[in-house]
Order: structure tokens, then C-alpha cells, then sequence
């Protein structure tokens, strides 16, 4: 199977695990069985049961919701903010551009998680605010790109003919440029900053402080919770990192599938 | 008997297409032999092979390769065979693009003590090398980087690093295409000192009028075959088709009947 | 890099001040340190004026006072010694990472050892450490309760420095996160082309060794690869050294961002873009320096 199947797969299977767990009625903080704590797996619980006596998949699937949702939010924020910027820099290069550019290159100076954590203990933990954050800090790289390949295409064939039929320039940038040049280069991107999304929310959530809190699952603190005790079962904590590892190289291998069509 | 590289019944093949069908050539130590064709004719390709340059696939299918320098004899090379031996101590190799093929990060000087430093190599001092090889004024050429030469110079250059690495025969690759006709004369005319000192030289190029004026000898390559062996002096006399074609274009060009 | 260090400044402060409500009214102590807080930050004046002032200040190597984490210290002096701890883990990390990217990349275009790397390698660094540092405590935990050993030197506790627990931060840090394989395939990128290069081929037409002049011209492209990982570097230690219980930057920055202390936090976030500048301006000099063609102005 190639490697782009591969990474849509997954992706496709958490968007079903992210669309099915708004009907679910877990409710997190009932489901608390001390008398079936820490049982590998079985029927009634395929994988198992954690120190409180949770059920392991349940918890798993729920804990979709906790990246999905800032996941897309950071996406929109990167990809709105990156076709604004772009789409800026290439109506008026010049002085805007460079003054766009050296802003992002300050922003990009500063290491994303560190951006993320600063942003989120002046503004609050909000998933939110901390995937709004994820994607100003993906913004740099994601513009100098887009920067790239709109200088490249100004000199093409179909960006001259358009200008040559009088198209306005706000349109030649727009669906000419934007669209039709860079949506490849975007999409590619913004699936990277869903996998960033992914490592963030899971180690924030893992370190504790800001990120899911207990008792509502994510992958990140369904880990540290079956870490720190010693016994108990091995399902608990390595399925979620197994969950972890596999969402983000399916979403990385779907990043490397988006080739540039035409 | 002077010192000779043969290639014989060469066969080059890319991607299911010949490139070159069956070309044979004798490069005598101390001549000229330019081989004239349009693009596509496979003229590259015929140049690469005796030093085992060519990278398309599957590449040399067949012909023979063979040399004699002096007592030794070296070869026959073939499909099975890379000639790797003849790499430097017999054949040497000139780019089309003279920049390209010189090191950008270490100076004239440099690159010349590296070629002499290799076995055999050339015992002369690098600025007399540089003037061998046609500069005014090696001292300062010697301090020079790639990226400071013009192209004519980078062309005397890699004539200057042949000459280090003493090789007997130079294979040169379109080395005046791109250039402007000046600067196309100062570097043949470095070829040609090049085959006074002794040097078999096999001269590439789609320019017929140039080969006509140094070359010794001359062979129309036209869709990967030689076609036809024409005297440098008596070039109005061409029989085959490529052959009249070229002739034709040079007198269109210039008007005068050769 | 001044440049940078300043743009630097404005944005993480220009944040601050922008956050809706009262700056003051956000910290934890705020009420009782009001007067004084006020004062200092001269909030009476606009936002604008308020930036300069605190650009004249970090350029005297100014960055304010700790309110939470260290009340009173001197954040310059905080940061300046939390870096350096962290860049002992991060430089060695950087190091091991791009090597073992040109290791990897040396043999010829290998997909099944690419695929290989890029999943290994994505882990995120937590899980790796995390995996690794549970890895090593069952290990000690069974190792005592088999009487095989007492407590071995190397099981050091959180709050003690451990040449281990160093060693398996630059580990993790190199290797996970995906760096070393966008090193690996940079890497791959570069030696194919420089492999393919016409004077390359001059040089072995000619009889010679490529190797050196190979890795000659690797340096240049090698230091702008390094240049460009020490950032993500950087943050990877934010992340590690917090489950690996390294007193460093990052832990620091945990600290301060966990009780709110915002000057030190943006103390810190100034003081790793003049790291991550300084960085890059250094590279470029190197680069500069090899490259004859960087040094020519004009084309």
C-alpha cells in the first residue's frame, strides 16, 4: 500500500473517530469502576480496563476530540492567515513583502512549543487559543513558501495570459496564484501542522498544566496516568502511544502523497 | 608509431533508442580530429565514452576501446569492461561548460596542485602551466575562484589542469559552444598549442567552419553514425547529406564559397 | 540579529500588553505588587512608548525581574545561565542528528531505509523519553527488588544531575521529532546533486579522489542545515528536558508559563531568538567564508 493511501487512511479514520464521538454519551467522570481496574483485555473490554477501571478503547476514541477540533482550528488559522499574507505579497511586492518577511522571520525565531506555552499563559489554555498559536508558529515557513512559489509563477504562461485578457489583479492573485499555484503547497503544509497539532496536544497533555486535564481522555495523559502507577495494564498506555505514532505518520505520509498536479 | 586512442564499432544506447549506432575513430597523439554533427547526432556521447562518462542506461552495449602510449598498451575495454584505466594517465576531459567543471570553492591554485599531486602528473610549476595553456598573466590568475573567471578563462583553465595531469589525448566536449567568437578563437587556438606539445586532441563541435580551421582531420556524424571523413581544406567537396546540409548553412551564413 | 532580537522583543511584549485586561490583574501576587508593578512598567503611558522603553532596556541587557518562579532575580541573568545549561544538550544534539543524517544519506537513494527513518523518527520526543526513562526505572526497580543491586549510580533521582539521564536528552532530542529525517532527506538532496555535478565527474574523469573535494563543498549547505534545525532543536528541549528532569531552559520556561511569571517567560523567549540569530548569523559567516560565490556582491 502505498504511502499516501496509507496516510489518507488515517486521516479518514480519525475524522469518522472525531465525527462519531460527538454522538457518544460517555460520561467521563461516572465511568469509574475500581472493581475492574487495570484487566487486559477482553470481550467486553477489547482492550482492557485502566487503573480505574475505564474501559481502554472507549477512552481512546474519545480522546480524538482533543486534537481534531484545534487541529482543523490551527489549520484555518494558518491557511486564512497564509493566503492573506501571500496573496498581500504578491499584489505589492516590495516594501510590504519584506516588511511581511521580516516579521515571520522574528516569529520564526522563536521556538514554536516555547510560542505556544507564551501565548497560552497570557491569553489562557483554551484548545482553542493554544491551536490558534499552532498555527501563527507554523505561519513563517508556510509563507516563505508560498513567497517562493508566487515569484516563480510570475513569470508563467497562464498568469500572463490572464493579465493579457485584463483579468484584475486582485483576481490573478487570488485564484490565479493562490489557488491554482500554491493550494497543493498549502494543503501540504497545513497537513504537517495537523501532525504538529497532534505532538502538541499530546505532550501538553502528557507534562500535565495546560492541554486535557483528567478525566477527559486524551492520548497524552492517558499515558502519563497508566506510567506513573507501576502495575497494571500494558494496553492502557501503549495503545495510546501506538494511536500517537501511527496519527502522526499517516498524517506525515499523507503530506509527502500531496504532490503538485499540473 | 605515435601513441593512439581507438574506439571501434561504438554502440550507446538510452532508453531503447541508439544514440550512437556504430562510430569508429583513431585519435593520434599530436592531431586534431574534430567530429562535426548537429544536435542529436550522438557527438557527446562519442567523446564520454572512452573514459566511461556516460550515464544513461543502458549505456555502452557494445564497440572497443583500446590505446597505446609509448611501450604500454591499455584495453581493450568494452561493454563488460569500463575503460577507468585510461581516466587521467592516458585521456582527459574537457566540459562544455568550463565554469561548471572546476571545484567553486578552491582557488585556480589549488586545483592545479591537486591534479599535480596525482601519479604521473606534470612536474611544472602551476603559473608556467597557466601559460602553456595560453594566460597573460598567470600570477594572477593563479588566486583566482571559479566564480571570478569568465567562461573563455574557465575553458584555459581546464586546458591548463589536462596539461598538469599530462594526459596524452583530450577528448573536448563542444568546449567553445556558448562562447563568443574571440574568446571561441583564444581557447582552440589553446588546443591547438595543446597538440603541438604532443597532445592527441578529438575536438567536438556543431561549428564546421571552426573545425575546418584547426582541425586536422574531420568526421560528419549525423543520427548517431559517421557519415562521412572530410579534408579540412576541401570541405565544398562533402557527399552526404548532413555533410552538403552544413556546408550549405556556413555558406548562407557568410556568403563566401569555401 | 539585532535586528531580530528587537522584532524579537516587540512581539513577545506587544502580546503581553495587547492580552485583554489588566497585565497586572493576570499574575497571581498582582494586587499586592500593583504600586510597584506600575511603576516599573510605566503603564500610565501608551502602549507604543512603553515598547521603546523596554527596547532601550534589553539592549542594555535588561530583560525585567522574576515576579513568581524567583521573585526578584534578575531574568538576564536566569536566562542567560537556563540557555546555556540547555544549549550543552541541544548543540551535541544538533551534531548527532545532522551527522547521523549524512551517514544515512551517503549510500545512494535507499526509499526503504527513507521510510524507515521518517516513522522512527517521527516519534514525538516526550513518548521517546518517556518510553526511555520508563524503560530505565523498571529496569533499576527490578535490578534492587532481585538484590542485584542496592541503587546503581546511574539511577539517579529527579532533582540530581545524571550524565545518564544528559545522554539520553541528547538522544532523544536528535532523533526524534522528526528531525532527523528532514535531515536525512536534505542531506540525500545534496549529495545527489553535488554527486551528479559536472566538476565532480571532472575531478574522477581525471583519475582523482572525490572524496575530499565532496566533502568540501558539503560544509557549506551542512552549516545552512544546521542553522535551520537549531530552532526545532531548541523547542525540543522545552519538551524533553521537562520529562527528563534536566534543570534547563526549558523546564524554567514550564515554570514560568505554569505560575504566569511573564517577564521571565518572555525573558526567555527573547533570549532563545538572539540564540537561534546569533546562530544563523554565525552559520552565514561560515558559510561566507567557505564559498567564494557568497562573498561576491552583485551577480
Amino acid at each position: 500500500m502505498s504511502g499516501a493511501r496509507l496516510g489518507a487512511g488515517v486521516l479518514g479514520l480519525l475524522g469518522l473517530a472525531w465525527a462519531a464521538s460527538a454522538l457518544s454519551t460517555y460520561d467521563v467522570v461516572a465511568d469509574v469502576h475500581p472493581a475492574l481496574a487495570s484487566r487486559g483485555p477482553s470481550l467486553s473490554h477489547l482492550l482492557g480496563t485502566d487503573h480505574l477501571g475505564r474501559d481502554v478503547l472507549c477512552r481512546l476514541w474519545l480522546g480524538v476530540r482533543a486534537f481534531v477540533g484545534p487541529g482543523l482550528i490551527a489549520g484555518a488559522v494558518a491557511g486564512g492567515l497564509s493566503a492573506l499574507l501571500g496573496g498581500l505579497g504578491a499584489l505589492r511586492p516590495g516594501a510590504l513583502r519584506a516588511a511581511v518577511r521580516a516579521l515571520l522571520t522574528v516569529v520564526a525565531s522563536v521556538p514554536r512549543f516555547a510560542l505556544v506555552l507564551l501565548i497560552a499563559s497570557i491569553f489562557g489554555d483554551e484548545p482553542a487559543i493554544l491551536a490558534a498559536a499552532a498555527g501563527l508558529a507554523y505561519l513563517p515557513a508556510l509563507v516563505e513558501d508560498i513567497f517562493a512559489r508566487v515569484a516563480e509563477l510570475e513569470g508563467a504562461d497562464f498568469v500572463e495570459a490572464a493579465r493579457a485578457h485584463g483579468v484584475p489583479a486582485f483576481r490573478v492573485v487570488a485564484v490565479h496564484l493562490l489557488w491554482v499555484g500554491c493550494r497543493h503547497l498549502i494543503l501540504r503544509h497545513l497537513l504537517q501542522l495537523f501532525a504538529f497539532v497532534v505532538v502538541l496536544e499530546a505532550s501538553l497533555s502528557f507534562i500535565g498544566g495546560f492541554g486535557v486535564e483528567e478525566p477527559t481522555p486524551s492520548w497524552g495523559n492517558m499515558i502519563a496516568f497508566e506510567l506513573s502507577a507501576r502495575e497494571g495494564n500494558l494496553w492502557a498506555w501503549l495503545a495510546p502511544a501506538l494511536c500517537i505514532q501511527l496519527a502522526v505518520v499517516g498524517t506525515l505520509l499523507a503530506a509527502e502523497g500531496v504532490r503538485d498536479g499540473g | 608509431m605515435a601513441d593512439e586512442l581507438v574506439v571501434e564499432g561504438l554502440v550507446v544506447e538510452a532508453a531503447g533508442r541508439r544514440i550512437v549506432d556504430g562510430v569508429s575513430y583513431t585519435l593520434v597523439a599530436g592531431q586534431i580530429l574534430a567530429l562535426v554533427g548537429a544536435s542529436g547526432s550522438g557527438k557527446t556521447q562519442c567523446a564520454r565514452a572512452p573514459l566511461g562518462l556516460i550515464r544513461a542506461q543502458p549505456g555502452v552495449v557494445a564497440g572497443e576501446i583500446r590505446a597505446r602510449v609509448g611501450e604500454q598498451t591499455f584495453g581493450p575495454f568494452g561493454p563488460a569492461r569500463p575503460p577507468l584505466p585510461l581516466r587521467g594517465a592516458v585521456a582527459a576531459y574537457l566540459h562544455q561548460d568550463g565554469r561548471a567543471a572546476l571545484d567553486p570553492l578552491v582557488t585556480v591554485e589549488g586545483q592545479l596542485r591537486r591534479v599535480l599531486a596525482l601519479p604521473g602528473a606534470n612536474a611544472q610549476a602551476p603559473a608556467e602551466i597557466l601559460r602553456r595553456a595560453g594566460f597573460s598573466s598567470p600570477q594572477t590568475a593563479l588566486s583566482l575562484f571559479p566564480c571570478e573567471l569568465s567562461g573563455g578563462m574557465a575553458q584555459r583553465v581546464g586546458v591548463a589542469l589536462t596539461l598538469a595531469r599530462n594526459s596524452r589525448f583530450l577528448l573536448a566536449d563542444e568546449p567553445t559552444t556558448g562562447l563568443d567568437p574571440t574568446v571561441q578563437q583564444v581557447v582552440v587556438e589553446g588546443l591547438a598549442a595543446l597538440a603541438r606539445s604532443g597532445v592527441g586532441v578529438l575536438f567536438i563541435t556543431h561549428d564546421l567552419r571552426l573545425a575546418a580551421r584547426f582541425a586536422d582531420s574531420l568526421l560528419i556524424l549525423d543520427e548517431g553514425r559517421v557519415v562521412e571523413r572530410l579534408d579540412p581544406r576541401s570541405l565544398a567537396e562533402a557527399q552526404s547529406v548532413a555533410g552538403r546540409r552544413l556546408v550549405e548553412s556556413l555558406i548562407a551564413l557568410d556568403g563566401r564559397s569555401l | 540579529m539585532a535586528a531580530t532580537v528587537a522584532g524579537a522583543t516587540v512581539l513577545l511584549h506587544g502580546l503581553f500588553w495587547l492580552a485583554p485586561g489588566d497585565p497586572i490583574d493576570l499574575l497571581p501576587n498582582g494586587p499586592e505588587l500593583r504600586p510597584v508593578l506600575e511603576a516599573e512598567w510605566g503603564l500610565d503611558q501608551p502602549v507604543g512608548v512603553r515598547i521603546l522603553r523596554t527596547l532601550g532596556a534589553v539592549a542594555q541587557g535588561d530583560l525585567g525581574y522574576s515576579l513568581i518562579v524567583k521573585p526578584g532575580a534578575d531574568v538576564a541573568n536566569l536566562a542567560a545561565k537556563a540557555w546555556g545549561k540547555t544549549l550543552t544538550l541541544a548543540l551535541p544534539a544538533l551534531a548527532l542528528c545532522v551527522g547521523l543524517a549524512l551517514l544515512l544519506a551517503w549510500r545512494q537513494d535507499r526509499p526503504r531505509l527513507a521510510r524507515l527513518v521518517m516513522v522512527s523518527s517521527a516519534t514525538p520526543g516526550f513518548l521517546l523519553a518517556a518510553a526511555l526513562i520508563t524503560l530505565l526505572n523498571e529496569g533499576a526497580f527490578a535490578g534492587m527488588e532481585a538484590g542485584h543491586w542496592d541503587r546503581p549510580g546511574w539511577f539517579a533521582l529527579p532533582d540530581q544531575p545524571s550524565a545518564l539521564r544528559t545522554a539520553l536528552a541528547i538522544g532523544v532530542l536528535g532523533l526524534s521529532g522528526g528531525l532527523l529525517s528532514e535531515a536525512r532527506t536534505e542531506a540525500a538532496g545534496l549529495l545527489e546533486s553535488l554527486r551528479g555535478s559536472a566538476f565532480i565527474e571532472a575531478i574522477a574523469a581525471r583519475g582523482g579522489s572525490t572524496l575530499g573535494p565532496l566533502l568540501h563543498n558539503l560544509l557549506p549547505p551542512l552549516l545552512g542545515l544546521l542553522s535551520g534545525r537549531l530552532v526545532l532543536v531548541l523547542g525540543g528541549a522545552l519538551i524533553v528536558e521537562k520529562v527528563l528532569f534536566i534543570q534547563g531552559a526549558g523546564t524554567l520556561f514550564w515554570e514560568a508559563a505554569m505560575n504566569r511569571d511573564h517577564p521571565l517567560a518572555i525573558g526567555l523567549g527573547i533570549a532563545a531568538a538572539a540564540l537561534v540569530a546569533s546562530g544563523q548569523a554565525l552559520c552565514s559567516l561560515g558559510r561566507a567564508a567557505l564559498d567564494p560565490r557568497l562573498r561576491r556582491s552583485g551577480p
